[in-house]
């Protein structure tokens, strides 16, 4: 039921993604809570819906949330999951993916879309641990 | 990492490898074929949403012509009739605006109606306000992107009016409830007859129903006969109206 969950919310947080990128805060989300196997495929996944809804490499998006999710799958187990942390922890993810996914590849830089993804990544991670797991943080 | 996990990524990354090193041929034609399968549930509700906007605005623009050719039907009919004069229907304005009731007078309900359009949208004062054939009232002020419309339902509000059927012209008022009044006693006004506007009054066209005739009953004075008019239309059910401009 949680894995319906999480491909309904990719096609809702899909067309919004300009405005606030959602669906990075979604696969960091999934990365930290749910299978590895699972938290692959579906960065993947995310990665391909981007590059086919706002095309302009197709690829970038799809080895960029791959490589990420591998990466944070590898260290989510190091770190305590308290909210500075966690935020930090996006904070790191969230830049990497734009470097990769936006400035190398010479995409525009929307600063609002960067305040706005940082200020309601905590929050928003939150509210998705209350519906799937009844719980703000998830220890 | 576990051996499936790492056969997972392996595949996945060269997918991802694939993608990008591919030409811009096969880049495209695959973006397609994608595209129709991982994007269509988003692109079909996309249409669902463009479809109502669409119908929706051909619903206004349907509306809005149906008022006009009511209006234009009925005064032809009329001036077939010969109840009046046939000279008013060129002049007739066809134009016709439509807005959305945004407010009502909580003092005086159905008296005052606030509207969503303005001089902005080339409204001017004492216009008439129609719902499809049937006048509502006229325009009493205007701002940028409202107007307020005062309705038949207002005490005090009065406009010159004619019975369909004999043709005897008095002017209708609302007081405690609409009136048409200086009818004499011996005119030839009838319960159950039309009242139209007569195109007497200033900016009010000809032929537009306000009411039919409820009662008629001789007066004190010896003079006049009170007539009651029930009007043609709720003003409290209306959420839209159409403006002649």
């Amino acid at each position: 039921m949680r894995i319906l969950f999480y491909f309904i919310l990719t096609y809702l947080f899909l067309p919004v993604n300009s405005a606030i990128d959602l669906l990075t805060i979604l696969v960091y989300f999934v990365v930290l809570s749910e299978d590895e196997k699972f938290s692959i495929v579906f960065a993947f996944f995310v990665g391909l819906l981007i590059d086919l809804y706002y095309p302009v490499s197709l690829g970038v998006n799809m080895l960029v949330f791959l490589v990420l999710a591998q990466g944070l799958v590898f260290i989510k187990k190091y770190f305590v999951r308290e909210p500075l942390t966690l935020f930090m922890v996006f904070v790191i993810f969230y830049f990497i993916k734009f470097l990769f996914a936006h400035i190398i590849p010479g995409r525009l830089v929307v600063w609002n879309t960067i305040v706005c993804t940082i200020i309601f990544a905590l929050p928003v991670v939150f509210i998705l641990q209350k519906i799937c797991f009844r719980v703000w943080i998830k220890t | 990492m576990s051996r499936v996990q790492l056969l997972i990524f392996s595949s996945l990354l060269i997918i991802s490898f694939v993608f990008i090193f591919l030409n811009q041929n096969a880049d495209l034609y695959l973006s397609n074929r994608l595209s129709e399968v991982l994007i269509f549930p988003l692109k079909l509700v996309f249409n669902y949403f463009q479809y109502l906007d669409v119908s929706q605005k051909k619903i206004v623009h349907l509306e809005s012509q149906i008022s006009k050719l009511q209006i234009e039907n009925h005064t032809l009919k009329k001036s077939l009739n010969l109840l009046m004069a046939p000279d008013t229907i060129t002049n007739l304005p066809l134009r016709v605006l439509k807005a959305n009731v945004i407010g009502r007078d909580p003092l005086n309900f159905n008296g005052f109606l606030y509207i969503d359009k303005g001089y902005k949208d080339g409204l001017t004062i004492n216009g008439p306000v129609v719902f499809q054939n049937k006048i509502i009232g006229r325009i009493k002020s205007l701002s940028e992107n409202t107007g307020i419309v005062e309705t038949i339902e207002n005490p005090g509000f009065a406009l010159s009016a004619v019975d369909g059927r004999s043709g005897i012209y008095g002017i209708v008022k609302k007081k405690d409830q609409l009136y048409f009044e200086y009818i004499k006693i011996n005119d030839d006004v009838n319960s159950s007859d039309s009242i139209y506007t007569s195109g007497l009054s200033e900016n009010l066209p000809k032929g537009l129903i306000i009411g039919t005739v409820s009662t008629v009953k001789e007066k004190d004075d010896l003079f006049f006969k009170e007539v009651i008019i029930e009007p043609a239309l709720s003003i409290n059910k209306l959420n839209y109206v159409y403006v002649i401009y």
